[in-house]
């Protein structure tokens, strides 16, 4: 039995996941976008949420907590185990998100079928949500180093894939409801079974595929850019995961992140009865707006994050900040005047909060160096679970303040759509404050003092 | 280049062509089904 499992584990080590040479590098998106597909599941949750209200017999709250625990563990498995992921490498790291991830789903349906409602919060909750941290930030790290000439285009490629997750999740998930069962709600625990399986294989076939490149290993015909030939932020050199939260870079970063993603939230939590209250559409019209977004949010990730590539990160970060916070001024001071307007506004913002979501590893990797990037980018993304957190209970206040006050129609979002510009104005002025990383922050310059001090250890040790 | 490699070239390309097809068909799938779905709102 030993041996077997030695080889097991073995087979996820990071030596052996070294790719030979002539290894296509191709191979290496499909892979990625295996598991970010399948764990972007994580936004079509609310396909689930009435079969479960009526399940459980309870009201919203409690069944929108699971969703909420999901994204905070995001944030905080992928800042825990960034470290981790860099370590063992990207199998092992795909390997153990595919676990989590299915048996969130095996967990939840025994829960349900049990009518325990926290073992749905442990399995899709807590253990699911680990599985999406582990699960997202790993492709992406990997991505980065395959693609030192274009990462923008990679990072771009995998996190598409994470809000592309829900195109199918969403339209799978509503025809299992109606294949199982003639009610909904006995359907749920076969349904939650075959996601499980499905999202099992689909990431364990990304585990099996997925290669680093070796130390030594460049893309053919390109040569890494010396330090004059790159742009004022971007470094050659490597910054540590720990050092990186000790620098101001990093915290404008958490900044313009959370305030982007607090933005885009804004209008994605209200975009149904936004469109309804503005212009009376039907219920049926309303969906079709959600799904626009919801391309307009996967457009925007490619798109964007490949553009960056050629104009820069920082000059990118100005175009989703500034021109969003124009867009939403315009937006909340005369959306309601124009369906044509509003829809153009409306999709434009979505690509923006896309292509933000996309974009920042690749900032990282400018900023940072690629030695610790998926490290650097887990620790970052606590400012998504923060804006997770902070975005909706925003919102939902100020619409219940709003109706309280007997406001109806437009005037509903107005203030909230205000709020959202100022807070893009703070993201846009974090944006603007980055600077390169001091060269004290470096790893080699950082080995050099650790160094330096034990030798002076050492001479002042022999010399008493 | 020997036989062996161009071989080994020609599998990497196959093998690559089946996982996009993996990844790209059920994504097309997708948008496909949220594009019917926006139908409603030009309706």
């Amino acid at each position: 039995m030993g041996v077997p499992r030695e080889g097991a584990i073995s087979f996820l080590a990071r030596d052996r996941t070294i790719a030979g040479p002539g290894f296509n590098r191709w191979l290496i998106p499909p892979a990625a976008l295996l598991v970010h597909l399948s764990i972007g599941e994580i936004y079509a949750f609310s396909v689930f949420k009435t079969p479960l209200v009526e399940r459980f017999g309870t009201g919203l709250t409690p069944i929108a907590i699971i969703f909420s625990i999901s994204i905070v563990m995001l944030g905080l498995s992928a800042a825990v185990f960034g470290t981790w992921v860099e370590r063992a490498g990207p199998r092992a790291a795909m390997f153990t998100a595919a676990l989590c991830w299915s048996s969130g789903f095996f967990i939840s349906a025994l829960g349900v079928a049990t009518s325990q409602l926290w073992l749905v919060y442990l399995g899709y909750g807590l253990i699911g949500g680990i599985g999406l941290g582990i699960g997202y930030i790993s492709p992406v790290s990997t991505l980065i180093k395959w693609f030192p000439d274009r990462p923008g285009l990679a990072t771009g490629l995998a996190i598409m894939g994470f809000g592309g997750g829900a195109l199918i999740a969403s339209p799978l998930t509503d025809r299992l409801l109606t294949a199982y069962a003639s009610n909904p709600v006995d359907a749920i625990v076969p349904s939650f079974l075959t996601l499980g399986v499905i999202y099992l294989i689909a990431m364990m076939i990304g585990a099996f595929v997925v290669r680093l490149p070796a130390e030594d290993w460049q893309p053919e015909g390109w040569t890494p850019p010396t330090e004059e030939e790159t742009s004022a932020l971007e470094t050659t050199a490597n910054v540590s995961a720990d050092s990186a939260i000790r620098t101001p870079q990093f915290w404008l970063l958490w900044t313009v992140l959370f305030c982007n993603v607090t933005a885009g939230i804004g209008l994605l939590e209200q975009a149904a009865p936004m469109i309804q209250d503005f212009f009376a559409v039907t219920a049926a019209a309303a969906a079709g707006f959600v799904g626009l977004l919801s391309l307009a949010n996967m457009a925007g990730r490619l798109g964007w994050s490949s553009t960056s590539d050629y104009i820069g990160r920082k000059p990118i970060y100005m175009v989703y900040l500034g021109v969003g916070t124009v867009m939403y001024f315009v937006l909340a001071s005369f959306g309601s005047a124009s369906l044509a307007m509003f829809l153009v506004l409306t999709l434009v913002i979505l690509s923006f909060y896309g292509g933000g979501f996309a974009t920042i590893p690749a900032y990282l990797k400018d900023l940072f160096g690629v030695a610790q990037v998926g490290a650097i980018h887990g620790r970052l993304l606590t400012a998504w679970s923060a804006a997770g957190v902070a975005g909706p209970l925003i919102i939902n206040a100020i619409a219940d303040y709003q109706t309280s006050a007997g406001r109806t129609g437009a005037d509903l979002y107005t203030l909230s759509l205000y709020i959202m510009v100022g807070v893009l104005v703070i993201g846009f002025v974090a944006n603007l404050l980055v600077r390169p990383v001091d060269s004290r922050f470096h790893m080699d310059r950082e080995e050099d003092r650790e160094k330096e001090t034990a030798s002076q250890g050492a001479t002042a040790g022999s010399e008493t | 280049m020997s036989e062996s490699e161009s071989r080994g070239g020609q599998s990497g390309v196959v093998v690559a062509v089946v996982l996009w097809a993996l990844v790209l068909l059920p994504l097309l799938w997708g948008i496909y089904q949220t594009l019917t779905g926006v139908v409603a709102l030009f309706a």
